[in-house]
């Protein structure tokens, strides 16, 4: 697939807050002021692991340059409530991207959602809340 | 072939303003899901066991219940007059020379100080106030151990009848023994009924190891942590925590006051570690350029 940048700009971000519940890592406000950014790119490294999942992804820009940003979702534990997974994004997939870029404009971000090639979205905006059983389960564990 | 797509700027603001408050408003779902809310026929829970804490508890009202990201659960740090905390002076000193990720005082991720990001030990009681999940009671006769989820970290609280350790300076004195301060505390509990067990906690470590909360709210090692652990029934526990701490906050106060609720016993719990190799990545590959930072200046 061709790498295209498109770009959706949102100057009015007030009301555009991530609902996943924090990590309590770090705030906001790093983003606050950001732009909002839908990415076309191949995916360089999905890393799993904490304080927050980092997404490497290139990103062939309007004039031909290919850029790698770097997003970040919550840690694994808050994504499993989300519904994400560790092997839902492997080097080399084709994906669109939708992050809250960093307010200095630096190709960081905060991922809200990730559109897969197969038809997916990975939501990084809802969480399960409320829902039972939001960790793994041991398979064939019995019920009682 | 890149594309771009503009529109113009008052009409977009006015549609993605709109739009923001759709998709990113938590009641979104419930409110166009058009299926009415199905009676509740669950179980109801039972009457409380006796003098019995033990099972894998988790907050009630999910798993965002515990996270306390903006600060300790009952007094978040949002700026609201009554949430303001009665510092001493040195407390508020204290607070100052805190550069937290977290509150109304957050900075940006590469300019924290907070001891966390080392993959330092919470330290109790912030640990009590720093992304409480599946929690693990386990208790015999002698002690009740807590085995949090976050770091997989445990505490003790002794239930076997000895005295509450007195602080001294650098530790405490346990049975005329003198003991160095811990990371998590000298811990007795008592039970006042047969459904409620208080416990005391003393001897943590100083002010310049260990942090109240992800805001920067600052504790020392002369605090007194109390918490009551109540049994409401068979599913239920009510975890309230107070802390007197006259060297930073000039009376006592509730820092937290969370249900939980028995988890599933066969519920496999996610591993939440610090890793300083984990860590350094992050702030390489993200953190100092969402601050503007440049990884060889830092």
């Amino acid at each position: 697939m061709k790498s295209k940048t498109v770009i959706l700009v949102s100057l009015s971000l007030g009301a555009l807050i991530v609902t996943v519940p924090a990590s309590a890592h770090h705030s906001v406000a790093a983003f606050a002021n950001g732009k909002t950014l839908t990415l076309n790119g191949t995916v360089t490294e999905w890393y799993w692991a904490n304080p927050h999942c980092l997404l490497k992804f290139d990103v062939q820009t309007d004039s031909g340059v290919v850029v790698q940003w770097v997003a970040e979702t919550q840690a694994p534990a808050n994504m499993i409530d989300a519904g994400w997974r560790k092997n839902d994004l492997k080097p080399g997939d084709e994906i669109t991207v939708t992050v809250r870029q960093a307010n200095n404009g630096n190709l960081v971000g905060r991922i809200l959602r990730v559109e897969l090639a197969d038809g997916r979205t990975l939501d990084a905006t809802q969480d399960r809340t409320g829902a039972t059983g939001n960790e793994y389960h041991l398979s064939g564990a019995p019920t009682d | 072939m890149a594309k771009r797509i503009l529109f113009p700027p008052t009409a977009m603001m006015v549609v993605i303003a709109a739009l923001s408050v759709l998709v990113f408003s938590p009641g979104t779902h419930a409110q166009s899901g058009q299926q009415p809310a199905a009676a509740d026929d669950s179980p109801k829970p039972g009457p409380a066991p006796r003098r019995d804490l033990s099972g894998m508890w988790t907050p009630a009202s999910g798993p965002g219940g515990g996270i306390q990201a903006f600060g300790v659960q009952a007094m978040p740090n949002d700026g609201k007059p009554e949430h303001a905390l009665p510092y001493t002076p040195y407390g508020l000193e204290l607070y100052q020379s805190h550069r937290p990720l977290e509150g109304v005082d957050a900075v940006l991720p590469a300019f924290h100080n907070d001891p966390r990001n080392k993959c330092e030990p919470l330290g109790f009681p912030r640990v009590n106030h720093y992304n409480v999940r599946m929690t693990q009671f386990f208790q015999n006769p002698y002690k009740l151990v807590i085995l949090y989820q976050y770091d997989n970290r445990s505490r003790s609280i002794w239930v076997d009848g000895r005295e509450l350790p007195e602080m001294v300076d650098g530790g405490v004195l346990a049975g005329g023994t003198y003991k160095a301060s811990k990371w998590y505390g000298y811990s007795v509990g008592e039970w006042i009924d047969d459904y409620t067990l208080v416990v005391r906690t003393v001897g943590m470590m100083p002010e310049d190891r260990v942090w109240l909360d992800s805001t920067g709210r600052p504790i020392s090692d002369a605090v007194t942590v109390e918490e009551v652990f109540r049994r409401v029934d068979s599913d239920h526990m009510e975890w309230t925590e107070t802390i007197d701490d006259p060297k930073v906050y000039t009376e006592p106060w509730m820092t937290m006051k969370i249900l939980f609720k028995l988890a599933d016993p066969h519920t496999d719990i996610v591993e939440m570690y610090c890793s300083p190799v984990e860590m350094q990545y992050y702030y390489d590959s993200f953190g100092n350029a969402a601050s503007g930072v440049e990884n060889d200046s830092k």
